[in-house]
């Protein structure tokens, strides 16, 4: 089996030379496919960008036809939005609105059937009635009723008796 | 060491050239890919809309647009609240002794400025006639009348309400109320609207639903309001008069 030794017997100024050529050589070569590289990311970067370029038309080209879709329903999206508008405002009323169909009723439930009314008025949520009762037991009733419930406001006044036994009073009342 | 020269003097106007040229342009790439990804976003979100405003039953839409346009009427139609009030006057036995406009009296409403899904309704969108209104029969009626007043349409709000009583049963009411009426229109920009903005809430279908419950049969023929039972879909129909 031969044995190889390298044994380099130029002199050392040639091996520095050498050793220079080598270095340009390497550096040349690194140079190289650099510019290769260089080239090669070049054109794929200019072709992205003229595959990019040409999607963002194509794009813009399909967003306004589906835009002039859109616009084609313009009566409908008008119709819908100013329906959404008056229903809003709708809402507004309604939710601001005081009721006096259930406050008539609870007064009328709390009186009875016996009750005489002379007048009556409701404003904001204040109730003034005016009246008769046949009796003094009804009056105690519906004191009894009154003070079962607490009322925001509640004022029993003006009471009278006349001769033939009927009860005159006044009643403030609120029920929320 | 000359023979070094014009490969770095060449990997340095690479290095240049990269700096200035190449990376500049990646990332007007990286724009542009972006760019294109929201076009094709807005492109999808533009049919969606068309396509979901193309699927919505026309006739079903203009009956809720009349319905929420009687409840509050655009003009100060007078023959409406006429139309409205007899029903539940004459049903209740009363009759009217007296029914006057203040429309020279109009207030504004306090309706404050709110961005409801896009839609502004803006500061005094709601004007306020003021009527005062004084109908005569059974004092026994009265809830009723009151309760079915209260469930017409136009909507209006019993400002005060006074009851003068005869020892025969019979009595006087005075009403004092308001319409509301309303002749803005919203502003929108349509290309902005989203889907959400294209479907009706379910509070807005409930409102809906209980103004359909209004009394309104009187002068909905007046009005030619086309009886279409509506109803979303993916619930009871709430709209149905025959439950």
């Amino acid at each position: 089996m031969k044995e190889s030794i390298s044994i380099n017997l130029l002199p050392s100024k040639s091996r520095l030379q050498l050793r220079q050529l080598e270095i340009v050589r390497k550096v040349n070569q690194i140079a190289g496919i650099a510019l290769v590289f260089f080239l090669l990311t070049g054109v794929v970067v200019l072709a992205l960008d003229f595959f990019s370029q040409n999607q963002i038309k194509k794009n813009a080209k399909e967003l306004e036809a589906a835009k002039q879709q859109f616009i084609q329903f313009a009566d409908r999206i008008d119709e819908l939005q100013e329906l959404r508008f008056r229903t809003k405002l709708v809402a507004q009323i309604l939710d601001k609105r005081f009721l006096f169909a259930p406050d008539i009723k609870k007064l009328e439930e709390l009186l009875g059937p016996e009750a005489n009314l002379s007048s009556l008025t409701l404003k904001g949520g204040l109730i003034t009635a005016k009246g008769e009762l046949p009796k003094l037991a009804f009056l105690k009733i519906l004191e009894e009723k009154l003070n079962r419930e607490n009322y925001p406001v509640v004022a029993l006044k003006g009471l009278g008796v006349k001769e033939s036994g009927r009860v005159s009073f006044s009643l403030e009342i609120s029920f929320q | 060491m000359k023979k070094l020269l014009v490969p770095v003097a060449g990997g340095l106007i690479l290095v240049i050239v990269s700096i200035f040229l190449i990376l500049p342009r990646i990332k007007k790439i990286r724009k542009q890919f972006g760019q294109n990804n929201k076009l094709i976003e807005e492109r999808r979100d533009f049919m969606d809309k068309a396509q979901l405003i193309a699927s919505l039953n026309e006739e079903e839409l203009t009956y809720k647009a009349q319905l929420a346009t009687l409840a509050m009427p655009k003009e100060k139609e007078i023959s409406l609240i006429l139309y409205a009030l007899g029903d539940p006057v004459r049903n209740n036995g009363f009759y009217t002794d007296q029914l006057e406009f203040n429309l020279g009296e109009i207030t504004s409403g306090e309706t404050k400025e709110e961005d409801l899904n896009k839609i502004k309704v803006k500061k005094q969108a709601v004007d306020q006639v003021p009527v005062t209104m004084r109908v005569l029969g059974p004092g026994k009626n009265l809830a009723s009348l009151v309760e079915e007043m209260e469930k017409v349409l136009p909507l209006i709000a019993i400002n005060q309400l006074g009851v003068a009583y005869s020892p025969s049963g019979r009595s006087t009411v005075s009403f004092d109320f308001h319409l509301s009426v309303s002749s803005r229109q919203p502003s929108y920009d349509p290309e902005k609207l989203t889907l959400k903005d294209l479907v009706l809430s379910s509070q807005e279908e409930d409102l809906l639903a209980q103004l359909d419950n209004f009394k309104k049969a009187s002068f909905s023929s007046a009005l030619n309001l086309p009886e279409v039972p509506i109803g979303p879909t993916g619930r009871e129909n709430p709209f149905s008069l025959t439950q």
